[in-house]
C-alpha cells in the first residue's frame, strides 16, 4: 500500500489519464489572467513536537519559519513549547505556559502516541494546534501584507506523524481528526475553548461533513489537511537540493529520547519520490540517555545537568562545567558509544544480509567520491558533538559500514530569522511539511519490501501501487 | 513549444508568481476541489505539482517591461543574476577586471592600475615602471590573465635574468597557474616554429637574456648555434602574424642601450609579439635618452624616431597643465580653454578628434561648479595625453599599503690595537695596495674582493686564501655589485695568490678564529632576538660563501641550526626558501647575493648584513627582500655588522648613511652609482691613502650621489610630463573591487546549473556536503561530446576532465588553477564556461527582464532614498578596437527622481546582486506609475549618456586610427628601409643567394601594409548598438 494515499482523499487520476506527453496537448491552461485575480496556494507545515511545536509556511517562491516570539524559549523563536494553558474562569484557551489563573497541559502528544485518543486528549490538542494555526495566519498576514495583499490565498495544512507510527491507522486518523477540528476553531470569530474543540470534534465524528454554519465559508475541503510521517517531511529539502543522491541512505535522528537508525532507499517514480524502507529502529540513545548516561559514568548529580530540551554542551563545555578531563570523559562515553556505534552497525549489517545485499554501496569504492553510503544526520541532537564524532567514525570503515556523514541541507528558500545548520535540524520536518501534499515523497514501508528482494522491488511496486481513491 | 524526447510537444509554462522561472508540465492532472493541479518541470531543475491557477502558457506571457509592470509581475534575485552574470561572462565588458580576485595574490590595487591602462594601450604595450617591491611580476601576470580572460591568448614569453627564472616559473605557476618552461635559443625557435593554433591554453615560456641574446655578426656568420638561428627565425616571423600574444621583458632597462646586442633581441622580439609589458624599476631616473629606448620597444610605430620625443613632451605639456586647471577648483573655463588651444596648435595633436571635440563645446561655469564633471573632464583630456598609455609608474610613497618603517642599527666591533685581527687587516690592506702600485692595477673590482672579504669574516677570508678556494665567484659577485650584468673576463688570483704570498705565512689564522670579535658580537643579539622572539625567523646576509659556511659551523655549535643559500647548495633556490619558510625548526637563514633578487622574503622582519656592499642598490636590493608588499609587521630592522675604523666603517658612515638609504628606500640610481662605486673603490685601494684621504674621497662619491638623487627627485617632480595621471584609473580600480565588479564563485555555480537546468538533460550535479560550491559533475554523453568537441577547437584539451563524460570532482573557484586529479577548479576560465558563454551568446535568448530586490543598507552605504528603480543596457563599440560596457541608471524613487550617476548606478547594481534577496512585495509597496516614470526617466538618461560615449569613442577611435595608419606606414618605410639596405648589402658583397629572399621579403611587407592600411580605413568608421539587459527596482533594507 502506498502510504500516502490512506491521508488523504485525493481524486487522483494520475494512473488513468494525463500521464504522457501526449495528452498535454490539450490540457486546459488557464488563459492568462492578470496576477492579482489568481490564487496564491501558501501550506502550513505543522510539526507538532512532544516539546516543541515548529511551523513553516511554504509557497512556490519562499518558506517562512513563524516566530512565535511571545511564547519561545530560548532564544528561539521558531520553537513554541508544546503546551497550552486553559483559563480557569472563561476555559479560554492561550499558546504558552506563563498564565496565572489557569492549568497548563504540557503533554499534549505523548497520549496520542500512546494510543490515548479520549475526546479530551484530542480536545486539548486541537485547541492548541487551532491557536497555532491562528497565530500563524495572523503572524503570515500581517508581517508579509503587502505581499499577498489583495490575493485568494489557498490553504493546505500538513501535519507531522511520528515516524514509529507509520502504519498505526488509529493514531494517523486521530490526527486527521484533530488537524480538521482545530482548522475549524481557528477561523471562528471567537475565542479558542476546549469545549468549542470538543464540540466541533464530535460533530466530525458523527456527522462528517455537516458544519456549523459560521464555520463553513471558511472551511478547508478534505483534500486541503495532511498528515505525513515526519520521516519523509524531513527528507523534501534534501531530495529537492543539489546535494541529492538516489539509491540507498541512512538516516539517524537524534532525538532529545531516542536515536532512531533508518535504512532506505531514494528513488523517483513517475516523477514522485518514494522511500522503500529496509530497516528502521528506534533507540532508547537520544541526547537525555547520553547525558543520564555520562552523569552516572562519572558519578555526578543530576541536576547538574541541563534541561532535556537544551542543547548537550559540546564536548569541551561539558568537561569544564563538570571538571573532568578528555581522557576521563572518553571513558565515561565508551559504552553508550558503544551501543550507539552498534545500532547504526547492526541497521546496515542486516540490510546487507537480509534486506539488500546487491546495493552498489557495499562495494569498495572504485573513486573517492560519490560511493560511500550517504548517511544524513538529523533531529535536535544532530550537532551535539558525540554523535557527530561518532559518525564522523564510520566514514573511515570498510563497506558495509563506510558512511559519509552529513546534515541535512539548509534550503535555500527558507527564511528565518538566525538561520544556522542547527536551527535547521530542528524545523527540517515543518519545513518538508510546507510543500504540497502532492510533492511529498512517499514512504514504502518495511513489511512491503521482502528479504533480498529489494533490486526487483521497483518494478514490483509499480504493479502494487494502490492509489487513494482504491483505499 | 518544446519538443519532448519522443516528438510530442510539450505545454510550455510560466509561474504567476515568479515570472522568470520557466518550466513544462510533465504529468497530470490530477483533480483537487477547486483546482486541477499538474506535474511542471521547472528550468531550476526541479519539479512540482502545481495547481494550474499558478502557471499560465508560456505563449501567452508578455516579456514588454512595461505590461509586466502593469501586470506587477516582478523576477527575483535570480533573474537579476543570470542576466549580469551572462553579460559579464559571455562579454569582453571594458567596465569588468576579469583577473581581478582570480588569480592567488593578495588584492592591492595599485597593482591593477597597469592592467587598466595596458587595456586602453593603443600601441598592445606598456612600460611598469614600479619601484623596487610592488610587484611588478605580479602586475605582468595579472595582464596575461587578462589577456586570457579576453582574448585567445596562447603564448606569453618572459624574458629576463638568468637569475631570475626560476622565480618566473613558479610564480607563474603557484600564483597564476600557468604551466610554463625554461628554453634555451634553439628550444625556443622550435616552439616559435609551431603553429599557435596547436599551443594549449596560457602556455608559458620563460628565457634568459644572456640565453637569447644574438651574437654580434649574426647575419653574416656561418655558425648555426640556437641564438643565431633564434634571430634569424624572429626576422623572418616579422612579415607574418605575431607569433607571441604576450611579451614580458623583466630589468628591462638592460635593453636601454640601443646599441647592445640586448637591446637587438628586445626588437626583433617586439616586432613578432601582439602585446609587450616592460618591467623595469629604473627608466625613469636615468637619462630621458634611456627612457626613449624603452618606449620605443613599447611602441616601436610611434617613438620611432629620437628627435620627435621631445616634441611628445612639448605636446603633452599644454595637456598637463590644462588638465591640472580643470583639478584646481578655483580655475575658470578660459584658463583651461587657452591651455587646451595651445595643445591643439602642436603639430602632432593638431588633427586630434577629441580635443576638438573638448574645444567645439562651450565650458559653462555651471558644468565646472560640479567637482564630478572636472572629474571627468580631467580625464578626457588625460586621454589625449600621448604618453598615457604607455607607461604605468607606482612609487612607494603613493601605495596606501606601504606602512612599513625600517629601523636600521649599526653593529660596528673594534678591532683590538695589538691583537690578530688589527695585524691582520692592516696587513692586507697594504698588500692590496703594494699589489695595485706593482701591477698598476686601479680597477675597484680586481682591487676591493680581498678587502671586502677580509671585512666580511677575517677567519674565513684567512681560511679560503689559505687553501685558494673559491676565488673566481668572489671576483664576479663583486663586479656585479659595482654594476654591470656580465661576469669579469679577469681574475682575482693573481691578487689573492699575492696576499697569500705576503700575509699568511707566519701567520696564526686560527687566532683569528678564537678572537672573533664580530661574530661574538653577532651570536650575542641573534641569541636575544631569537629568545625575545619565539615565531620570528631571521636572513643573514653575506656576500662570501666562506664566510657563510663558517658562520653556519658556529651557530649549528650553539644549536642554533641555520639553513645556508648559495650558488653552492645543490637545491634549487625557491625551493630552499619555501623549505625554510615552511620549517618550524630552521629560523635563521645564512644567504649569498643570490637571495637579494626575485625572491620574497617578507615573512621575515629581521636582517642582517653580516657584510656590506658598498654599492647602496645593492644594500636596497637585500633590504628589498623584506621591504615588500605582503610584509606584515610594521617596522622591519635592519642590523649592519662591520670592523670599526676600517674603510668599510668609513663608507658606512659618510656614504651610506649619509645616503639615508637605511630608513628610505632609493629610487632606481642604479648604473650611476655602480660607476660612482667603482670609482671611490678603484682610488681607495689603489693609493696609500690617510684616513682622512680616504674620508674625504668618499664624501666626494656621496655629493655626486647625492646630486644624482636629486636630479632623480626632480625628475620625479616633473613626472607628470612623462607620465599621465594614474589617480583616475586608481578609482576604477578601487571601485571595480569594493563594488564586486567581478565574478563570484556563486555567479559561476548558478550560471553552470542554470544552463544545465535549461538546455541538458541528464546531467548530474551533486553538490558536496561540505561545501556548497564543491560539486560532483557528469555529463551526459551528447553534451560532453559537444563539450570536448568545442575544446579540440579551442585548443583547450587537457583543461577539463569533464568532456570524458565521467563523474568530475569539481570546485567553483574564480581562482585560476591547474586541473589535478583529485580536484577541478571552475574558474571564469574553465573551458566548460567558455563552452556555455559561447552556446548561450548563439542562442541569444533573453533572460527575464524586471526584478524586484531587496538590499541590506550595509552593503550600499551611500544610499541614502528607501528605494530606486534602474534601467541597465549594454552598448557595444566596434571600431579599432570591439568592446563592450554594461550601462545603468538608478534613479530614487522618492517623487523627485534623482538621478545617481552611472558609477553609482552599477554600484548599485551589483551590491543588489551579490548582497540582495527577493523582494516579493514590491507590487504594493511602490507605486507602479512611480515605477514607470522612473524607467522612462532611467531610459532617458541612459539614451544620452549612450550618444555622449559613442560620439566620445568615435573621437578616440578616430585618433586612434590616424595614429595607427601614420605609425603603420612609418612601420612599412621603417621595415622596408632596412630590407633595402640588406638588399644594397647583399649585392654589393655578391651574397646573390640571398638577394631573391630579400625581394620576397620586401614585396610581403609592402602586402601586409597595404592590407593593413585598408584594414585600418574600414575600422576608423566605428559602429555601436545598444541593447537592453533589465529593469528593475531596489529597496534599501536595515
Amino acid at each position: 500500500m502506498v502510504w500516502k494515499a490512506i491521508f488523504g482523499r485525493f481524486k487522483r487520476e494520475s494512473h488513468k489519464t494525463a500521464r504522457y506527453p501526449s495528452q498535454l496537448i490539450n490540457v486546459e491552461v488557464p488563459p492568462s489572467k492578470k496576477k492579482q485575480d489568481r490564487p496564491i496556494q501558501l501550506v502550513i507545515g505543522l510539526d507538532f513536537g512532544t516539546s516543541f511545536s515548529k511551523v513553516v509556511v511554504g509557497e512556490s517562491r519562499v518558506r517562512y519559519a513563524v516566530p512565535f516570539d511571545d511564547y519561545a524559549i530560548g532564544g528561539k523563536a521558531f520553537l513554541l513549547p508544546s503546551a497550552l494553558c486553559v483559563l480557569h474562569d472563561t476555559g479560554e484557551c492561550h499558546l504558552g505556559t506563563d498564565r496565572s489563573g489557569g492549568t497548563t497541559f504540557d503533554d499534549l502528544k505523548m497520549p496520542l502516541i500512546e494510543r490515548d485518543f479520549s475526546d479530551e486528549v484530542k480536545a486539548r490538542a486541537a485547541a492548541y494546534l487551532a491557536l497555532v494555526l491562528r497565530h500563524t495566519r495572523n503572524w503570515l498576514l500581517e508581517a508579509h501584507r503587502s505581499t499577498y495583499k489583495g490575493r485568494k490565498i489557498e490553504w493546505f495544512v500538513n501535519v507531522g506523524l511520528p515516524t514509529n507510527s507509520f502504519d498505526d491507522e488509529q493514531l494517523i486518523s486521530a490526527y486527521l481528526a484533530i488537524a480538521r477540528t482545530a482548522w475549524r476553531v481557528s477561523v471562528l470569530p471567537c475565542d479558542v475553548t476546549l469545549q468549542k474543540a470538543l464540540a466541533l470534534l464530535k460533530q466530525e465524528a458523527n456527522h462528517p461533513g455537516k458544519l456549523l454554519q459560521e464555520v463553513a465559508p471558511q472551511d478547508l475541503p478534505y483534500d486541503r489537511i495532511h498528515a505525513f510521517p515526519e520521516f519523509s517531511a524531513q527528507l523534501s529539502g534534501y531530495v529537492r537540493s543539489p546535494r541529492r543522491r538516489d539509491g540507498l541512505h541512512v538516516t539517524v535522528d537524534v532525538g532529545g529520547g531516542t536515536l532512531d537508525v533508518t535504512v532506505f532507499n531514494i528513488h523517483e517514480s513517475n516523477g514522485e519520490d518514494s522511500y522503500p524502507i529496509f530497516s528502521c529502529q528506534v533507540h532508547r540513545l537520544g541526547v537525555r540517555y547520553l547525558t543520564a548516561a555520562r552523569l552516572q559514568a562519572l558519578n555526578k548529580t543530576a541536576d547538574q545537568a541541563s534541561s532535556p530540551f537544551d542543547d548537550l554542551p559540546p564536548n569541551d563545555g561539558f568537561r569544564e562545567r563538570f571538571g573532568i578531563t578528555k581522557g576521563q570523559l572518553e571513558s565515561a562515553d565508551q559504552p553508550f558509544k558503544r551501543s550507539v556505534a552498534d545500532a547504526i552497525a547492526g541497521a546496515l549489517r542486516y540490510t546487507r544480509q537480509h534486506r539488500y545485499p546487491t546495493a552498489p554501496q557495499w562495494h569498495r569504492p572504485s573513486s573517492n567520491y560519490g560511493e560511500p553510503l550517504p548517511g544524513v544526520f538529523c533531529g535536535g541532537g544532530a550537532l551535539a558533538d558525540f554523535y557527530a564524532d561518532l559518525l564522523r567514525g564510520f566514514e573511515g570503515q570498510e563497506p558495509p559500514f563506510r558512511l559519509r556523514a552529513s546534515r541535512l541541507p539548509v534550503p535555500d528558500d527558507l527564511q528565518i530569522s538566525g538561520n544556522t545548520p542547527k536551527d535547521y535540524a530542528r524545523i527540517a520536518v515543518a519545513y518538508g511539511l510546507s510543500f504540497d501534499p502532492f510533492d511529498i515523497g512517499q514512504i514504502r514501508r518495511m513489511s512491503e519490501i521482502d528479504d533480498d528482494d529489494a533490486n526487483s522491488s521497483f518494478s514490483k511496486y509499480e504493479k502494487r501501487y494502490i492509489a487513494k481513491e482504491q483505499t | 513549444m518544446t519538443e519532448e524526447s519522443g516528438g510530442v510537444p510539450a505545454i510550455e509554462v510560466v509561474s504567476v508568481d515568479d515570472p522568470g522561472r520557466r518550466g513544462r508540465i510533465v504529468g497530470g492532472p490530477r483533480i483537487r476541489t477547486d483546482a486541477a493541479v499538474y506535474r511542471v518541470q521547472w528550468n531550476d531543475g526541479f519539479a512540482s505539482w502545481t495547481p494550474a491557477y499558478a502557471f499560465e502558457r508560456l505563449d501567452s506571457a508578455d516579456e514588454d517591461v512595461f505590461t509586466l509592470l502593469e501586470e506587477r509581475r516582478f523576477g527575483r534575485l535570480n533573474d537579476l543574476r543570470r542576466n549580469l552574470t551572462f553579460i559579464q561572462l559571455s562579454g569582453r565588458l571594458a567596465n569588468v577586471v576579469y583577473s581581478m580576485d582570480t588569480t592567488n595574490t593578495d588584492f592591492y590595487p595599485f597593482q591593477y592600475k597597469p592592467v587598466l591602462t595596458f587595456l586602453e594601450s593603443p600601441s598592445n604595450g606598456i612600460l611598469i615602471a614600479d619601484e623596487v617591491g610592488l610587484g611588478k611580476t605580479i602586475e605582468a601576470g595579472l595582464i596575461w590573465t587578462e589577456l586570457r580572460a579576453r582574448y585567445d591568448a596562447r603564448r606569453l614569453l618572459v624574458v629576463c635574468p638568468a637569475m631570475l627564472r626560476d622565480k618566473w616559473v613558479l610564480e607563474l605557476d603557484s600564483k597564476f597557474g600557468i604551466e610554463s618552461s625554461q628554453l634555451n635559443a634553439s628550444e625556443l625557435a622550435r616552439e616559435l616554429k609551431r603553429n599557435k593554433q596547436e599551443i594549449h591554453d596560457g602556455r608559458g615560456y620563460v628565457c634568459s637574456l644572456q640565453g637569447l641574446r644574438p651574437p654580434s655578426g649574426w647575419r653574416d656568420t656561418d655558425k648555426r648555434t640556437g641564438r643565431v638561428e633564434l634571430a634569424r627565425l624572429l626576422e623572418e616571423l616579422t612579415e607574418s602574424e605575431p607569433t607571441i600574444d604576450l611579451l614580458v621583458i623583466d630589468e628591462a632597462h638592460y635593453l636601454r642601450n640601443p646599441e647592445t646586442q640586448s637591446a637587438l633581441l628586445g626588437r626583433l622580439l617586439r616586432e613578432v609579439s601582439e602585446h609587450v609589458v616592460l618591467l623595469s624599476a629604473t627608466p625613469v631616473n636615468n637619462r630621458a635618452g634611456d627612457l626613449y629606448q624603452l618606449l620605443r620597444l613599447v611602441d616601436p610605430d610611434s617613438f620611432y624616431d629620437p628627435k620627435q620625443f621631445p616634441q611628445v613632451l612639448s605636446a603633452n605639456e599644454p595637456l598637463i597643465r590644462a588638465r591640472n586647471l580643470v583639478l584646481d577648483t578655483e580655475s575658470t573655463a578660459s584658463q583651461i580653454h587657452e591651455q587646451l588651444q595651445v595643445a591643439r596648435q602642436h603639430p602632432l595633436l593638431e588633427d586630434n578628434w577629441q580635443l576638438q571635440g573638448l574645444l567645439s563645446h562651450d565650458l559653462e561655469p555651471e558644468f565646472l561648479s560640479e567637482v564630478a564633471n572636472r572629474v571627468e573632464l580631467a580625464n578626457r583630456i588625460e586621454r589625449i595625453n600621448l604618453l598615457r598609455h604607455t607607461i604605468s609608474r607606482t612609487r612607494k610613497v603613493e601605495v596606501h599599503e606601504w606602512k612599513v618603517v625600517r629601523d636600521a642599527i649599526s653593529h660596528f666591533v673594534d678591532l683590538d690595537a695589538d691583537g690578530p685581527e688589527r695585524n691582520f687587516y692592516v696587513n692586507v690592506t697594504n698588500a692590496v695596495r703594494q699589489y695595485a702600485l706593482r701591477q698598476d692595477v686601479s680597477e675597484g673590482f680586481l682591487l676591493s674582493p680581498p678587502q671586502r672579504q677580509m671585512s666580511s669574516c677575517m677567519y674565513a677570508a684567512a681560511r679560503s686564501w689559505a687553501d685558494r678556494s673559491s676565488l673566481s665567484d668572489v671576483a664576479g659577485l663583486l663586479y656585479e655589485d659595482l654594476g654591470a650584468m656580465d661576469s669579469p673576463s679577469n681574475d682575482v688570483g693573481p691578487l689573492i695568490e699575492f696576499i697569500a704570498n705576503e700575509v699568511l705565512p707566519g701567520f696564526d689564522i686560527e687566532a683569528l678564529r678564537k678572537h672573533d670579535t664580530k661574530f661574538e658580537r653577532f651570536r650575542i643579539i641573534i641569541s636575544r632576538y631569537l629568545a625575545e622572539h619565539p615565531n620570528e625567523k631571521l636572513i643573514v646576509f653575506s656576500y662570501f660563501k666562506a664566510t657563510l659556511n663558517y658562520l653556519h659551523e658556529r651557530l649549528s655549535a650553539l644549536n642554533i641550526t641555520p639553513q645556508v643559500l648559495h650558488g653552492d647548495v645543490a637545491e634549487n633556490k625557491q625551493a630552499a626558501i619555501d623549505r625554510f619558510r615552511d620549517s618550524s625548526d630552521t629560523r635563521v637563514l645564512l644567504t649569498s647575493e643570490i637571495a637579494s633578487e626575485g625572491v620574497d622574503l617578507q615573512f621575515c622582519s629581521l636582517l642582517v648584513n653580516y657584510d656590506l656592499p658598498w654599492n647602496p642598490m645593492k644594500i636596497e636590493q637585500r633590504i628589498g627582500r623584506i621591504d615588500r608588499i605582503g610584509q606584515r609587521a610594521e617596522k622591519v630592522l635592519i642590523w649592519n655588522m662591520g670592523y670599526a675604523d676600517t674603510i668599510d666603517e668609513r663608507i658606512y658612515r659618510r656614504l651610506l648613511e649619509k645616503l639615508n638609504i637605511f630608513e628610505h628606500a632609493l629610487g632606481g640610481m642604479e648604473v650611476v652609482l655602480g660607476e660612482l662605486i667603482n670609482e671611490l673603490t678603484s682610488d681607495l685601494m689603489s693609493r696609500e691613502l690617510t684616513r682622512e684621504q680616504e674620508e674625504s674621497r668618499i664624501e666626494q662619491t656621496y655629493i655626486a650621489a647625492e646630486t644624482v638623487r636629486q636630479q632623480q627627485d626632480e625628475l620625479e617632480a616633473n613626472a607628470g610630463h612623462l607620465i599621465a595621471h594614474g589617480g583616475y584609473i586608481l578609482e576604477r580600480v578601487r571601485a571595480a573591487h569594493e563594488f564586486r565588479r567581478r565574478i563570484t564563485e556563486l555567479d559561476l555555480k548558478v550560471f553552470v546549473k542554470d544552463y544545465l537546468d535549461r538546455y541538458v538533460s541528464g546531467f548530474e550535479f551533486l553538490e558536496d556536503d561540505s561545501d556548497p560550491l564543491l560539486v560532483a559533475i557528469r555529463l551526459p554523453a551528447e553534451f560532453a561530446t559537444r563539450l570536448y568537441g568545442y575544446m579540440r577547437t579551442a585548443h583547450l584539451q587537457g583543461k577539463s576532465r569533464l568532456a570524458g563524460g565521467d563523474t568530475i570532482r569539481c570546485q567553483f573557484l574564480n581562482k585560476i588553477e591547474r586541473v589535478t586529479p583529485r580536484l577541478e577548479v571552475i574558474s571564469q576560465f574553465h573551458p566548460l564556461i567558455r563552452f556555455i558563454s559561447n552556446d548561450l551568446r548563439r542562442r541569444s535568448e533573453a533572460f527575464y527582464p524586471l526584478v524586484a530586490v531587496s538590499v541590506p543598507r550595509l552593503a550600499a552605504p551611500d544610499r541614502t532614498e528607501a528605494a530606486y528603480a534602474f534601467s541597465c543596457k549594454r552598448w557595444s563599440f566596434t571600431g579599432l578596437r570591439a568592446d563592450e560596457t554594461l550601462q545603468a541608471r538608478a534613479i530614487a524613487l522618492n517623487g523627485n527622481f534623482q538621478l545617481l550617476d552611472a558609477d553609482q548606478s552599477l554600484d548599485l547594481l551589483n551590491a543588489a546582486k551579490v548582497e540582495g534577496s527577493d523582494w516579493l512585495s514590491v507590487a504594493h509597496e511602490v507605486s507602479l506609475d512611480q515605477i514607470g516614470t522612473a524607467f522612462d526617466k532611467c531610459d532617458e538618461r541612459l539614451q544620452t549618456d549612450y550618444e555622449i560615449a559613442k560620439r566620445d569613442r568615435t573621437n578616440e577611435n578616430r585618433d586612434r586610427v590616424n595614429l595607427q595608419q601614420l605609425t603603420a606606414a612609418r612601420h612599412r618605410d621603417r621595415l622596408l628601409a632596412t630590407q633595402r639596405e640588406l638588399l644594397e648589402r647583399y649585392r654589393l658583397t655578391e651574397r646573390i643567394r640571398l638577394i631573391p629572399m630579400t625581394q620576397g621579403r620586401i614585396r610581403a611587407i609592402e602586402r601586409k601594409f597595404a592590407l593593413q592600411l585598408e584594414g585600418l580605413r574600414q575600422q576608423g568608421e566605428m559602429t555601436s548598438a545598444v541593447s537592453d539587459v533589465c529593469c528593475g527596482v531596489i529597496r534599501l533594507i536595515n
